[in-house]
């Protein structure tokens, strides 16, 4: 039954999306658990690109094929889950900073998350300060992830920062930044909670803010 | 504090004094030793290296450590922005540029001359000795169109000094257009000279021209001395919005300066009297065009990303800091969008884009890639954000084209050991790193012999037989597999990181050229002609672009590479009243398209990233 696990991993780290999802169903079928598909499964999977991804063995593209593998079986698991009770592990809501139109590396963040069983607000691009706040609250989100990749945008997410420390949700809700320019100093110097150089660290990071 | 540190800089006799705990990117600069900081002395590029030769340095900060090697800091290693001088140091600064080839030339097609400045001699105006009445009366006398003289006029009105004295019996008006531009003692109708100008974010070309032949005189190039403050446009917008108005200042004052010292020693040079040059005309991108100008970039840098403005203007040279040419007008290209600049509008103009009956794909590749895609009468445009990684940045071994640059690389697969690399290095003397065109063709090489799949994986020791040849050229460099040139002391090595880098750099590009064959509804066979423009692709050779596949195997044989064509244009418009018109409507003309705002552009992002496969035995 260990096999089966192990094979949704495997197929899952080379995006094999329709075969993921089969497994899944069969591994259902085979009456495991959907917390242990889920975690030792598609999870583990996901897990083992991350680290990969670090150190730099695969690349952009592999992350996404494996992360829509990934989705497409937890699309699966998502009935089952719900109908036990199983919640995500925790909240986060995450974007690219106001000013600033990058989204691929904000995307990779994303589902590396989520592939640590984060449920993700994804609030796209150009994104202003008091949005990140007001989705925050109304998804009771504990975590704010904000992105910057110009020298010109990274500013912005002191804005961020400043918005969340003045609010009511200071202290209860981590920011994390990241971006091409942004660096531990600068995140330092901001005041921001996290910074993480890469999308799989961010998530390590994320599920200890947890 | 009266107490002082001094600095010591190998080479340079006068040690630095400065006050305790000054950063030393800063205190170099001061002293007016030229010093790169691509990242404008954030601690983000690990450019700015220095080696501490004697005295004590603090210990590395964090950012040190992770932008040097362990051997580098070892080695006394350190970043020149990172580290506060608080004891008097000894330092050598590694591999200062030396002057590199800078093109100043490119395509021009054949075009009919039409100045929009004339000289008119004129019988000089007598006057009675005692006659007191101003000069600009007894002018506007002689040619009505001289009355109500323009303050800049009256500025080159020199009665005394040889404006028209007595002993002369002509004087010359100079005009551009209607407009007087200057009034000259004498005829001097023979002396008429013109400047075309390229501000590029990393170097400046000027070309002196004979107005009356349009004969080239001589050409010279400089770095832009705006690159202390951060190699990108960027870089440079965020240094002028960190510092406001007076970072503006400084920007304009070093460009212009610059620009300013350039064109009078190449007049010197060509024996040609700077007050005779009544044209300056300018071609370059619009962050280079605010800077110089001495407009707000910051406007540039943020989305929306909309300029202050991107028409083309003229003023008097004067009113920018061209301080030695009192009688020139200053024309500046017209723009199409904040990052399509006068520069690729030149570029475009000069490879005649508007009237290809072809597709044409025109690139100007450097840390932005410029595209323009000529199709059915079409025009379309797109930026793409290529990043340093082609110019040798952000590589671990990565240098500028310099001596000691490693700049071709052949590997011969079926030779053994220290006969499987074969380096071309720049001076000829032992490699000390890896310049953009060097990156680009060991990416190749290794992507040749298989030793990097196309997916970017770069092959580990593991992953061969034990008799492979390929296996001398693998080596572990911090902890993982990486693909050695250059022995140690200098070790010059291509790791998994910099692949990754080039990889993004190539997708960007890529990406660029799909995303608008896409938009065109063409396919790349399609294209029959890619024209590379620029001084940075000048330097890279087909087989490169293609080995790595920057541009598809398919387009290998159409590719032609046009040079400068930003002051190939800035020439065409200086020359022909006609070409500056059919500039500023072609500026009009180009569609521009916002990759990051174009739905779909994730996925042809992706599938850009990939490398090209060679066939086996190849």
């Amino acid at each position: 039954m260990a096999d089966i696990l192990s094979e949704i991993s495997e197929n899952l780290q080379i995006g094999k999306a329709k075969v993921v999802v089969e497994l899944v169903g069969r591994a259902l079928e085979e009456g495991i658990p959907p917390q242990r598909i889920l975690d030792e499964g598609l999870l583990a999977g996901m897990g083992i690109i991350g680290t990969k991804f670090k150190a730099g063995d695969v690349f952009v593209p592999e992350v996404l094929v494996a992360a829509r593998a990934m989705n497409k079986g937890a699309e699966v698991l998502k009935p089952k889950l719900a109908a036990e009770g199983i919640a995500a592990k925790g909240k986060a809501v995450i974007g690219t900073v106001k000013g600033d139109l990058h989204d691929i590396g904000k995307n990779l963040v994303k589902m590396m998350m989520e592939g640590r069983g984060i449920e993700i607000v994804d609030l796209g691009v150009d994104v202003p300060s008091d949005r990140f706040l007001a989705s925050a609250k109304e998804n009771d989100a504990s975590i704010i992830c904000c992105s910057a990749l110009l020298t010109t945008t990274m500013g912005e997410l002191k804005t961020v920062v400043d918005a969340v420390k003045a609010s009511d949700i200071s202290g209860k809700v981590k920011v994390m930044v990241g971006g091409a320019p942004v660096t531990q100093a600068f995140c330092d110097q901001i005041g921001a909670d996290c910074y993480t150089p890469d999308a799989a660290s961010a998530a390590e990071a994320a599920v200890g803010f947890i | 504090m009266d107490k002082t540190v001094k600095i010591s800089i190998i080479d340079r006799r006068e040690p630095l004094e400065c006050a305790p705990g000054v950063v030393l990117l800063d205190a170099i600069r001061s002293a007016g030793v030229a010093m790169e900081s691509p990242c404008s002395g954030k601690g983000l590029c690990g450019k700015c290296k220095v080696r501490v030769l004697y005295g004590v340095a603090p210990s590395p900060k964090e950012d040190e450590r992770r932008l040097l090697s362990v051997s580098e800091i070892e080695s006394g290693f350190r970043l020149a922005c990172l580290l506060s001088v608080d004891s008097d140091l000894t330092i050598d600064i590694p591999h200062e540029e030396t002057g590199h080839k800078i093109l100043t030339s490119g395509t021009k097609p054949d075009f009919q001359f039409e100045l929009s400045i004339r000289k008119e001699v004129l019988d000089a105006p007598s006057r009675s000795p005692d006659c007191n009445s101003p000069y600009e009366e007894l002018l506007a006398g002689a040619v009505p169109s001289l009355a109500k003289m323009t303050l800049p006029l009256l500025q080159t009105l020199t009665p005394l000094d040889g404006g028209y004295k007595t002993s002369e019996k002509h004087l010359t008006v100079v005009w551009d257009g209607d407009s007087p531009l200057a009034i000259e003692a004498g005829d001097t109708s023979d002396a008429i000279y013109g400047i075309a100008v390229d501000i590029g974010t990393t170097t400046v070309a000027v070309a002196l021209v004979n107005l009356k032949n349009g004969e080239e005189l001589g050409t010279s190039s400089a770095v832009n001395p705006q690159k202390n403050h951060g190699l990108d446009v960027l870089s440079r917008i965020d240094y002028a919005r960190r510092l406001g108005a007076a970072g503006r200042h400084i920007l304009q004052s070093l460009i212009a300066q610059a620009l300013d010292e350039m064109a009078v020693s190449l007049c010197a040079e060509c024996g040609v009297e700077a007050r005779s040059v009544y044209s300056i005309t300018v071609a370059a991108n619009v962050t280079m065009l605010h800077l110089f100008l001495g407009i707000d970039p910051v406007s540039i840098g943020v989305a929306p990303f909309a300029p202050v403005f991107l028409r083309a203007l003229s003023v008097r040279s004067s009113d920018v800091g061209l301080r030695s040419f009192p009688s020139a007008m200053l024309f500046t290209l017209p723009s199409v969008s904040a990052y399509i600049g006068a520069d690729i509008v030149a570029g475009a103009y000069v490879c005649g884009m508007a009237k290809q009956k072809e597709n044409v794909l025109f690139i100007d590749i450097g840390t932005n890639g410029e595209i323009v895609l000529a199709s059915k009468g079409r025009l379309m445009s797109c930026s793409c954000a290529a990043g340093p990684a082609l110019e040798g940045m952000n590589i671990s071994c990565g240098m500028r084209a310099a001596a000691g640059a490693i700049e071709d690389v052949s590997i011969f697969s079926d030779r053994r050991a220290e006969n499987a690399l074969r380096l071309k290095v720049i001076g000829d003397v032992p490699p000390v790193g890896i310049c953009g065109s060097g990156i680009l063709s060991a990416i190749r090489e290794l992507l040749r012999v298989g030793l990097i799949q196309k997916d970017g994986y770069m092959l580990s020791k593991e992953d061969l037989t034990p008799d492979n040849p390929l296996l001398s050229i693998l080596c572990v460099y911090d902890g993982k597999s990486a693909a050695r040139l250059s022995p140690q002391p200098h070790e010059v090595v291509i790791t998994q990181k910099d692949v990754r880098q080039v990889q993004l750099a190539k997708g960007a590009i890529l990406s660029g050229f799909m995303a608008l064959l896409k938009k065109a509804g063409l396919e790349m066979d399609d294209v029959r002609r890619v024209l590379v423009a620029g001084q940075f692709g000048a330097h890279l050779p087909v087989e490169s672009l293609t080995g790595c596949g920057v541009l598809p195997d398919i387009l290998k044989n159409r590719v032609e590479y046009v040079g400068n064509t930003s002051v190939a244009g800035a020439y065409m418009a200086m020359m022909s009243r006609v070409a500056r018109k059919e500039m500023e409507e072609l500026a009009g003309e180009i569609e521009y398209t916002e990759l990051s705002m174009m739905d779909g552009y994730q996925d042809i992002f992706l599938d850009s990233l990939e490398f090209p496969t060679f066939k086996k035995n190849s």
